[in-house]
């Protein structure tokens, strides 16, 4: 049989009551006595059941540059509640004259251009209620629970993806993608697509949108993919547009412009953002060796950048067969390997955290996100510079690895364990599956692969 | 005449147990179990039809072993119904299940209805023997669609959204599926 998309009649498509009846007659298998007894016993030993996944660290590592960059348009008020490290909160992002960029919960990290409005509500077990009544906002949302976008023409409703929204008041979008003349006449609403893929509700239809799509959502809700794939990224700054008086190509150089927005955010130097750090660096070393292990050459290169970089499987987002070249058969044993380093970074981290709060009922419930969140943002300033330029150093050979750093801060003992992640869990993997099969999975990327630099600044600025 | 029995109520997890499992409670993760565990024994079972009891525990226990990482991520306010979470998962674990491996041919365990009489065990073996080379005919996220809508009840958008596929292919997909199956049925009855 094939795969044919053509929808059936449902009512042609249903089985008669005699085939039914023969259908019931097929009993199915019952479980066994225990099983659920069963079942309990084998659960993975997880240490902390709050853990997030691990992707999100990232958004905790932006989350102090979009503290700083929004301080000026970001009202973020109250955790409401809290339960095993999720919080209730809601925030709203006034239009601004700057481009801002927030944290919308702890899976979405949103780039607001000037003029744009935002408020959002982010419920206990961490699903995303967003607002956008008017300009341009990017998003990137992390894989989890949903987080739809209200706009005036309809709804956006993603999972974890990457994309753009854009509402322009009183003026028709896909008339000025067409570049047709004509009065104001409603608010349009475009989007585009990066990575992943949405479902765009109307009152009239729903759209999912692919990757590389383009769609425009007008009241009343008319949908149409106007660019079947996304215009390529130009290395531009976006420029601030008047789009009632824009001509076409203006309109679309600015949208192409935005676009190169995406690259921006996923290869600028992390040093630029206070604290932060990017994640999914794929870009191999510049020797040509793996990319957790460059030659000594270029750690010296990094060093004097001030530049470190670590790699780590997803604690809590399982991998599947396929997932970094794993077999079906080798997957128990990843998963055994990752949950052992798992268990080790977690204790750790707990005994940080505890050390720079003295929050001992915190250091219970709160996850292993939050907990690294508040080292990172309780450290002083500019100590993470610090720490990136002394291991940075270390790595190249230049000085001497302290023979005990149980002394030293906790924000350094943090990003330690950090760096340490891959080689501990290569090794964990060596002892199941072999050190031939450990490296080749490594060197396919355990998932998770960081870039940090930036220097201290000198005195005085 | 067959007995035909009605589909236990969809019942589901409550919200506060459903949190407590998804903390790590030991108490409500058996809960979830419990409640689960024979609707998903009976999507496994008939996904693997000739791959054996073992299997079909193992692929069950593996069901709930994702269940229980995944639980976090799960919305309960979001479209899918914790039941459909848990059948896809079964159903995609199934899948890979038969992929995975060539059928190893094992005699299933036959669950038999002591009420009935031999010409009816014999009737509904027939039945089940048709039944069961309809599907073997199916590629098995086909078999998963099938199942999904006959035995459990989900509905296209849940399948389509389970298996990753458009709503018009699931409708297709299933309207061959029934077609092969009154073929196969049309042989057996009387």
């Amino acid at each position: 049989m094939t795969d044919d998309p053509t929808p059936a009649a449902d009512d042609a498509a249903e089985v008669s009551d005699a085939d039914r009846r023969a259908l019931d007659a097929w009993l199915p298998a019952l479980p066994p006595a225990g099983f659920s007894d069963r079942v309990v016993a084998a659960r993975p030993v997880v240490a902390d059941p709050t853990l997030r996944r691990a992707r999100r660290r990232r958004m905790a590592a932006w989350s102090a540059a979009a503290a700083a960059a929004a301080a000026a348009a970001l009202v973020a008020y109250g955790a409401l509640g809290t339960h095993a490290g999720t919080h209730a909160a809601h925030g709203e992002l006034a239009a601004s004259a700057e481009r801002v960029t927030a944290q919308v919960g702890e899976r979405a990290v949103v780039v607001a251009e000037p003029a744009a409005a935002l408020r959002w509500t982010i419920a206990a077990d961490g699903a995303a209620d967003v607002t956008q009544p008017a300009g341009n906002v990017f998003y990137r949302v992390d894989h989890g629970g949903p987080l739809v976008v209200h706009t005036p023409a309809g709804d956006v409703r993603v999972t974890g993806t990457c994309f753009r929204v854009e509402v322009e008041m009183n003026k028709p979008t896909q008339m000025i993608l067409a570049g047709a003349a004509g009065a104001a006449v409603a608010t349009g609403v475009v989007i585009t697509v990066y990575e992943g893929r949405v479902v765009a509700d109307t009152h009239a239809a729903r759209t999912e949108l692919q990757a590389g799509t383009r769609t425009v959502l007008e009241p009343p809700g008319h949908t149409a993919v106007v660019a079947a794939t996304a215009p390529a990224p130009v290395p531009a700054t976006a420029p601030t547009l008047d789009v009632a008086h824009a001509s076409r190509d203006q309109l679309v150089a600015r949208i192409a412009a935005q676009d190169a927005e995406l690259v921006r955010l996923r290869r600028v130097p992390a040093g630029e953002h206070p604290g932060g750090g990017l994640p999914f660096v794929e870009e191999p070393s510049p020797d040509g060796r793996p990319w957790h292990d460059p030659s000594p050459e270029t750690l010296k290169e990094w060093a004097a950048d001030c530049l470190v970089r670590y790699d780590q499987p997803g604690f809590d987002h399982p991998a599947v067969a396929g997932d970094h070249g794993l077999t079906a058969d080798e997957l128990p044993e990843y998963d055994a390997a990752v949950s052992g380093v798992q268990q080790k970074f977690t204790t750790l981290v707990r005994t940080l955290y505890l050390a720079t709060t003295n929050d001992t009922a915190g250091a219970e419930t709160l996850s292993l996100d939050a907990m690294i969140q508040e080292i990172n943002a309780k450290a002083p300033p500019g100590e993470d510079r610090v720490d990136r330029a002394t291991l940075a150093q270390e790595r190249a050979g230049m000085i001497p690895k302290p023979a005990d750093t149980t002394h030293e801060p906790p924000l350094e003992q943090l990003l330690r364990a950090q760096m340490a992640l891959g080689d501990q869990t290569q090794a964990a993997l060596a002892d199941r599956l072999g050190a031939d099969r450990a490296a080749a999975i490594r060197g396919e990327s355990f998932g998770m692969r960081y870039q940090k630099n930036g220097c201290p600044q000198p005195a005085g600025k | 005449m067959l007995a035909v029995a009605a589909p236990p109520p969809p019942a589901e997890l409550d919200a506060l147990a459903l949190r407590r499992a998804a903390a790590g409670d030991e108490a409500a993760t058996r809960a979830l179990v419990e409640l689960y565990q024979v609707r998903v024994f009976a999507l496994v079972s008939r996904m693997l039809v000739g791959r054996g009891r073992a299997t079909v525990e193992d692929v069950a226990q593996d069901t709930f072993l994702h269940v229980f990482r995944k639980l976090g991520a799960f919305d309960p306010a979001g479209p899918a119904r914790l039941s459909s979470w848990i059948l896809t998962i079964a159903a995609r674990r199934a899948i890979d299940e038969l992929r995975r491996a060539r059928p190893t041919l094992v005699a299933d365990i036959d669950p038999e209805d002591p009420g009935r009489g031999a010409d009816e065990r014999s009737t509904r073996r027939e039945l089940v023997a048709a039944i069961e080379r309809a599907l073997a005919s199916l590629s098995p996220p086909l078999r998963a669609a099938f199942l999904l809508r006959e035995y459990h009840g989900l509905d296209y958008a849940e399948i389509a959204r389970a298996l990753d596929i458009e709503l018009g292919t699931v409708k297709s997909r299933l309207a061959r599926a029934r077609a092969e199956l009154r073929v196969q049925l049309a042989e057996v009855k009387p």
